[in-house]
């Protein structure tokens, strides 16, 4: 099949869609409309054919006092005609901004998944879009990386984590600057960092653009400052031995070149939504209050307080230990130290020291939700979804718990029955010399049973609170206590299949840890 | 008809009915001057130049930009055959380059129909109002139909401002009100994309 994916992005978050597109690439012929300012970079990946969208040309058209407004039109008209000619059979948005969905209207496909508007109306988000509409706030914690649940809003094939190369012999690059100010270490800290390297017997590096090079000789003239091109730099980087950087598309190329990874995440940086995609990448991020600030504002503090937090010596011990000099000898408070790990159906989770399982949980129950074509009021589940991982955060063995709750559930399970038999025995004495809801003492019995069964958890509160309420219209009772029942059973169901999974997840671990030992 | 002089410098320069077509000091140097005040990236394709004059600003526009494609305007007859040798010279070897030249009557028509990828520029040399209507035409701006061009579109907030055209935003009306551009279920979802570009 062929496909269009539209990824109108930066080169840092094009560089995280690669793995994803080799995975789509994998039975179909894929072609990607980027940004032309990425044309140099589309390079590094020949395997995709490209069409590129005149975003800044464009802008000129539109807001030079010199420009004609027809001139745009010309050109975006132009590139839709090139893009209909390819007769793409399917369109997938990976982009999920307004700009995307509207372009997803001009272009014509059978098939067209993602955010989109549909003859100038904004087609209904389901499950993942939702959850990257709502998640994606300053200040939320999602599980899953922005490409993870693009990947699930437009059901494209999954792809693998990526894992690095740790036993290479060659430079340490620093990536000194970013292309925002507010997620700069300051540079003399970087100094002070490439001369501990250095004294560790590594051949430590720089790294700048063009426009760098002259402040970065002012104080880096004892190193190798490198200016590259992108063919040169997936070179250096597919035999760097270490690579540390800010929040920039080098830690993202550096990952698709399997170097291994230290983020320095300053500023809007945030390891949640764009830590590099690659197993055993570390990433530091102070933990102040401010952080991570707003991605288009400027710092609003009086002092930059992130990369304040954030000294020499920590980030050294980080390095130290990722290249087998030493183990870490201080745990810093003020600064999360955070590792990229292999989670649910290898989808990178990120996780401080002890915190996996609890980060695995909660990416199994949101692909559960997310992965749901819900029909019907989701709310009840996501509540249970929520509770339960609050439930595991207070548990220590994850596996002992899963049992209990195996057990708790099939003796639910037997008391749902039961219910689901008296109340349809009272359905069917309606109208009948027997109806006065014989059965009420034995419906009350079950559901208080359950509450003891449950005692902390308001799983089945509906289901309970329809059993109580005295109703003088009995059908209307009887229908209520049926439909809370269909949910409480649904309930179950879910519980269940989270349970099962999350044994096999852990099984399977097991198993690989096992074979690697 | 166009007087050629030469100052005191030896710079050429040159004056039509009183009016000078250029610096009379150093034409060579506000010639530079004008071409870095455009702002040009280098990665424009085209560029639309209103005003000829002693052509000296041109020059220096191809000098610099070598790549770029000139559609150039003037209201008045061009003509360099009284000009200095030099200067014939230069801009007989300037015409073979990538350059549209529309000069006279011509001009104005031509501008209407004329759509320009790139920016619409003005020389000193272009001070009629003729001058004025080619660039208008060029850039399609006209307070009239920019009103049109917003009930069109649906541009309320700035239906206000139709008497006075913002001077950030061109609006090529003129093929509107021709009927070039229909409003069709495309051309606005084309919009649509194109005001998410200048939101």
């Amino acid at each position: 099949m062929k496909i269009l994916v539209v990824s109108l992005l930066r080169i840092g978050d094009f560089f995280q869609q690669i793995p994803h597109l080799r995975a789509l690439g994998e039975n179909h012929e894929v072609h990607v409309l980027v940004n032309e300012s990425l044309r140099p970079v589309t390079e590094l990946f020949p395997e995709f054919r490209y069409h590129f969208f005149p975003r800044e040309r464009l802008q000129t058209f539109l807001t030079s006092p010199n420009c004609n407004l027809l001139a745009a039109f010309e050109e975006l008209r132009g590139l839709c005609e090139a893009l209909r000619l390819e007769s793409f059979q399917e369109i997938q948005n990976w982009t999920h901004n307004f700009l995307s969905t509207r372009l997803m209207d001009l272009l014509q496909a059978p098939v067209k998944t993602g955010a989109q508007f549909q003859d100038g109306e904004l087609v209904r988000a389901r499950g993942a879009e939702t959850y990257l509409n709502d998640v994606w706030g300053p200040s939320r914690r999602p599980s899953f990386q922005w490409m993870d649940a693009v990947q699930m809003a437009v059901k494209s094939p999954r792809a693998g984590l990526l894992g690095a190369d740790n036993h290479r012999h060659g430079p340490v690059y620093l990536q000194i600057f970013t292309s925002d100010e507010k997620k700069n270490w300051p540079q003399d800290r970087w100094l002070q960092l490439a001369r501990d390297i250095r004294e560790l017997g590594e051949d430590v590096r720089i790294l700048c653009a063009p426009f760098e090079l002259e402040k970065m000789l002012v104080d880096f003239y004892a190193f190798r400052v490198e200016v590259l091109d992108w063919r040169d730099l997936q070179q250096a980087l597919s035999r760097a031995k270490l690579v540390i950087s800010g929040d920039t598309s080098i830690v993202h190329l550096a990952a698709l070149c399997r170097a291994p990874i230290l983020g320095l995440y300053l500023g809007s940086a945030d390891p949640y939504k764009t830590a590099p995609r690659q197993s055993g990448a570390r990433v530091l991020w102070p933990e102040v209050a401010c952080a991570p600030c707003r991605h288009s504002e400027m710092c609003g503090q009086r002092r930059h307080l992130c990369s304040e937090s954030l000294n020499v010596q920590t980030v050294y011990n980080e390095v130290v230990a990722m290249m087998g000099h030493g183990t870490k000898s201080i745990k810093i408070s003020n600064v999360r130290g955070f590792e990229v790990l292999p989670g649910i159906s290898a989808r990178p989770l990120l996780a401080e020291a002890g915190q996996g399982l609890e980060q695995i949980w909660a990416q199994l129950v949101w692909e559960f939700y997310l992965g749901r074509d819900h029909e019907q009021n989701v709310a009840p589940y996501g509540s249970a979804a929520r509770l339960m991982t609050q439930k595991v955060v207070s548990t220590k063995s994850l596996r002992a718990w899963t049992e209990t709750l195996n057990h708790k559930l099939e003796k639910t399970d037997e008391i749902l029955e039961d219910l689901s038999f008296l109340i349809w025995n009272d359905l069917k004495t309606i109208g009948t010399q027997n109806d006065g809801m014989a059965s009420d003492t034995q419906v009350r019995l079950l559901t208080e049973s359950l509450r003891l069964l449950w005692p902390k958890t308001d799983f089945f509160h509906r289901l309970v609170d329809s059993m109580q309420v005295s109703d003088e219209n009995r059908f209307l009772k009887l229908k209520n206590r049926k439909e809370a029942l269909r949910e409480a059973t649904e309930l179950v169901l879910i519980q269940k299949n989270l349970t099962r999974r999350m044994t096999q997840e852990l099984s399977e671990r097991e198993d690989n840890h096992g074979a690697r030992a | 008809m166009i007087e050629w002089k030469l100052n005191d410098k030896s710079y050429t320069w040159a004056r039509r009915e009183g009016r000078a077509l250029c610096s009379s000091r150093d034409p060579v140097n506000e010639a530079v001057a004008w071409v870095s005040s455009l702002g040009l990236t280098g990665k424009e394709t085209e560029i639309a130049v209103v005003g000829v004059g002693t052509a000296q600003h041109l020059f220096e526009l191809r000098r610099q930009h070598p790549k770029i494609r000139l559609l150039i305007f003037d209201s008045h007859e061009i003509d360099f055959s009284s000009a200095p040798a030099e200067t014939a010279s230069v801009w007989d070897d300037f015409r073979q380059t990538n350059v549209q030249l529309h000069q006279g009557t011509e001009a104005t028509d031509f501008a209407a129909i004329t759509l320009v990828r790139g920016p619409v520029v003005l020389f000193r040399s272009a001070c009629s109002a003729t001058d004025f209507e080619i660039h208008a035409r060029l850039l399609g701006q006209d307070a009239r139909l920019f009103a049109k061009a917003c009930e069109t579109f649906h541009f309320p907030e700035l239906k206000s401002a139709a008497q006075a055209v913002p001077a950030n935003l061109a609006v090529n009306i003129k093929s509107l009100a021709q009927g070039q551009l229909p409003p069709s279920s495309t051309e606005e979802k084309m919009l649509s994309v194109l005001r998410e570009l200048v939101r």
